[in-house]
Formats: C-alpha cells, structure tokens, sequence
C-alpha cells in the first residue's frame, strides 16, 4: 500500500503535479499557501473585500480547471496570480471602472495636477522601514484612480512589460506609457505629501 | 448491484420511458435550429462610396446603431444568414478578413467566435433568449483601413 | 520638456527604450536639469514600490474559505481513490438516482417551452462572457438599444 503523501511539507511543484492527478487534498494545501497572496492581489485591485474573496476564489476554480495547462513555466505562485489579475480585469472591465470617461481619462493619460508639481527629489520615506513604507505604499495606491493603481501593480509589482499590460488593459503601449507615468507622479506627489488627494 | 436493487432500477428506468406517455406528449428534440442574421456594417462621416460595394442598411439598425454611435453614416458590406444547429459549428465570412463560427452552447447560449484573417480575435457567449427578444450583438473595432471609421458585425434574430 | 520627451526618460528607466534612442536620453540627463530632476523622481518611485505590498490575510479561515471553493470544483479523470464502500453506496443510490435525475430532466424538458412563454416579460438579462485570456476589448451594453457591443481594439 503506498503511503500519503506529506502534503505540509511537499514542494510546490509536486503538490501542483499531485493536484494534475486530481488529489484535491494537494490543491487544498496549494490554496492553503498562496491564498494570501491571490487575495491580496485580488484586493489591491478591486479595493473590497467581498469582491476580493469571490474574485480570488474563482482564481483557484479556474486554476484548478487549467491546471492540466500548467507546464511549470514560471512558478505556480505567479501562475496563480496571473489568474486572478485577469479575472480582476476582467470584472473591472465589467463595472467599467476600468474604461475611465472624460476628464478622468484625459487626466490619467495626459495628466492632472500633477504635471504642475516640481519632481520630488527628497526621499521623504528614507527613515521608514519596510512595513511601514508598504503601509504608505498602500494608503498611496488607494489614492490614485483604477486605471493608474491597475498600470502601477501590472507594470512595478508584476514586472509586466509595457507591451504585456497594454494587452491585459486592453490599451494601447502609448496610453500605458502615459498611465504609467502620471500614475507614477502623482503617487510621487502623495508619498511625498506635497499634494493631498481627496477621497474616493 | 444486489438483486432488489437491480429491480428498482429497472421499475425507474421504466417510468422515465413511460413519463412522457403519462405527460402526454413526445419527448421533445433536445434544441432547435436557429436562424441568424449577420451584417458586416461600416460606420463612417463619410458619404457613401461609389464603388457600388456598400448598400443601405436595414433603417431600424441604422437608428439604433446611430442612437449608441457617434457615426453619422451606417452602410452594409455584406449580410448573411445563417441557420446554427444544435452540435454542430456553423461559419459565416463577411469579407475576406472577417469570419465568424456559431455554435449552440446549450438550449440557452449562442457562443459566437470572430476570426480576423484567420485568427480568433473574441470569443462572446450571447443568450439566446435575449437574441429572440430582439437583441443585437455587436462586435466592433475602429478600421485599420480609414482613420475615424469603424466596422460593425451586428448579430441578429429575425423577428417575426 | 515635451510629454513625449518625458517618457522617453521613463521608457529608458524601465529598459524598454530602444538601444538606438538611449544616448539621446543620457545626452539630455545630463545637460537638462529638468530630466534631471524628473529622472531622480521616477528613480525615487520606483524605489519606493519596490519595497512591494502589504499582504492581506483571508479573512476566513482555511477550512470556510476551501470549502467554498471545494464545492464548486469539477472531479477530474483520476479522482483521488475513494474507500470501496463508499462506492458501494453510490452504486446502491445509483439504481435510484439515475432513473430519477432522468425523470427529472424529461419534466424540465416537457415545462420548459410553458416557462419561456409565461417569463418572457420577466426575461433574464443578455448575457456576454468573455474569457480572461482574451482581452483587449470592452464590452458595453445599451439597455435603451437592446444592444451588447464587444469593442474589439485590435483587428
């Protein structure tokens, strides 16, 4: 008789190889894992946190239904967080937060207030430590509109390439490039404090 | 399977043969054909062409077009219908770019594939019920050809 | 600066400005304070965020949050092996079940087109999915024209 498997203590290739097999008991422990981080993606991106936890939880639906695609790639941490950026997007897309109308899309493609200000030049949060500047890092992106927050995650936490974050926004390479360069400023501008944004 | 429980199924098995006896009526097809009206429309400021490709389009699509649209000017490229049966993938080309493959996905879905030059652009999953209702679906995109135009693949059901 | 000057420099930043255009952009750093000082900025940003994200945790515990996604999971080919009796009970419930889930589908097929008819005024809404893997597009809908349109920006 074969012995179980250690799922706590397996690697995360061969829990993702036993779960291609269809042991459900190696895709809880995967979940188990990465779930943080699936919703915490899930969350910086919808901004609520009953979005997040149905949104992440379909990520691992449908991670589980494409696992067979699964070739080991890139890790399963990232593989998984693909997943949910997309169905992120994608409900985004449907509650059009993303398709911005107007004056908010010609500020966060040419600019707002921010084109005024002179560039930041002192690192205003050298004495932080870590927890602290993600804190600030946060309170920071919660700021900034859909469209800007979206193209600064893809692009700085995601190491997506410009052309890769205009294909998952839908967007063209240019209008990234702008995003991501306004999106950039004004989080400049409110990590600094020199302009303080109004709440959503 | 035990004996007894052999028995139970076979009494079950022969109610679901008499169940549409006792209702009366045959046991309906599973799925109907379904009959679709495709155009491929250029949307434009422009006046018409000469060239004798384009015709007007169907007026009560032109409105509703031009009620969503900022184009002044609607005109038909081509239009086709086609009949989708249940199981079966059914192909439309409206020019040699564009192409489109329907399939029923259910008594309830119409998935409808674009193909640009070959390759799939979109796939759409559409409710049939509300393209019975008088639904459009469209599939659009600004043209590669002519800056400012746009072309439109409008999916329709006939109305009676 | 022009705008476009401005994301060259941050095109060069990001290693995505062209091999043949990045002297232009050190050339300009170096003699035009203003890239200079935008250049710093963008350097400090990207600094700053690289510092990463707070994690969030679930705010369920392990088993709820599973549990949600247990259910709504699809068995694959190769299940993981289920005790024999286990299996002997489902074979028993399947003499039943089997008739019963196909009696159960030849009423909803008898009722169905008697449904449609009387819910026609309470429709269900049009529907468009979009699978994930295929963006670039927008999907809107005008309830006013009775029209979903998939706005495909690539074609």
């Amino acid at each position: 008789m074969s012995r179980a498997p250690d799922y706590p203590n397996a690697s995360d290739p061969t829990l993702v190889q036993l779960a291609q097999q269809g042991d459900t008991l190696a895709f809880e422990e995967l979940v188990a894992r990465h779930r943080d981080k699936v919703y915490s993606r899930a969350l910086s991106m919808m901004r609520n946190e009953t979005d997040a936890l149905e949104l992440s939880q379909e990520a691992w639906i449908k991670a589980w239904q494409r696992l067979g695609q699964f070739q080991g790639e890139s890790s399963f941490a990232t593989w998984i967080t693909r997943i949910v950026i997309n169905i992120c997007l994608d409900a985004l897309r449907r509650q059009k937060r993303l398709h911005a109308e107007s004056i908010e899309q010609m500020a966060e493609e040419s600019g707002g207030v921010e084109r005024h200000l002179p560039p930041v030049q002192v690192d205003m949060l050298a004495g932080l430590d870590r927890a602290e500047l993600r804190a600030r890092i946060e309170a920071g992106l919660r700021q900034l509109s859909e469209a800007h927050r979206t193209v600064l995650i893809l692009h700085e936490f995601e190491g997506l390439e410009y052309k890769e974050c205009a294909k998952r926004m839908g967007c063209s390479i240019g209008t990234i490039m702008s995003r991501l360069f306004y999106a950039r400023r004004r989080l400049a501008a409110l990590l600094a404090g020199l302009k303080e944004e109004r709440k959503p | 399977m035990s004996r007894s429980s052999s028995l139970l199924s076979r009494r079950g098995w022969a109610l679901v043969v008499c169940l549409p006896l006792i209702l009366g009526m045959p046991i309906p097809a599973r799925g109907m054909e379904l009959k679709l009206h495709t155009r491929l429309i250029w949307g434009t400021n422009d006046p018409k062409p000469d060239d004798g490709k384009c015709t007007e389009v169907d007026p009560a699509i032109r409105e509703r077009l031009a009620r969503v649209f900022k184009w002044r000017n609607y005109y038909q490229v081509k239009a086709v219908e086609v009949c989708v049966v249940p199981g079966k993938e059914s192909h439309v080309r409206l020019s040699e770019k564009c192409e489109l493959e329907f399939k029923l996905v259910d008594d309830f879905t119409l998935e409808i594939k674009l193909f640009g030059e070959g390759k799939l652009a979109k796939t759409v999953r559409q409710s049939l019920q509300a393209l019975r209702q008088g639904e459009l679906a469209v599939l659009a995109g600004d043209s590669k050809e002519k800056f400012g135009d746009a072309w439109f693949v409008v999916i329709s059901h006939p109305q009676k | 600066m022009t705008r476009e000057t401005q994301l060259k420099l941050q095109a060069w930043l990001d290693g995505e400005l062209p091999a043949a255009d990045a002297p232009e952009v050190e050339r300009l750093v170096e003699r035009d304070p203003q890239a200079a000082a935008l250049v710093r900025e963008l350097t400090l940003t990207r600094r700053w965020l690289a510092a990463g994200e707070v994690t969030h945790p679930v705010p369920e515990s392990r088993e709820f949050y599973w549990s949600q996604i247990a259910r709504r999971l699809v068995p694959r080919d190769h299940p993981v092996s289920a005790p024999g009796r286990v299996f002997a009970a489902w074979r028993r419930w399947l003499a039943w079940l089997a008739p019963a889930a196909a009696c159960a589908g030849l009423l909803v097929l008898w009722l169905w087109p008697r449904w449609e008819t009387a819910s026609r005024a309470a429709a269900r809404p049009p529907e468009i999915e979009t699978p994930t893997e295929e963006i670039g597009t927008y999907t809107f809908r005008s309830e006013s024209e009775q029209m979903t349109v998939v706005w495909v920006n690539s074609l």
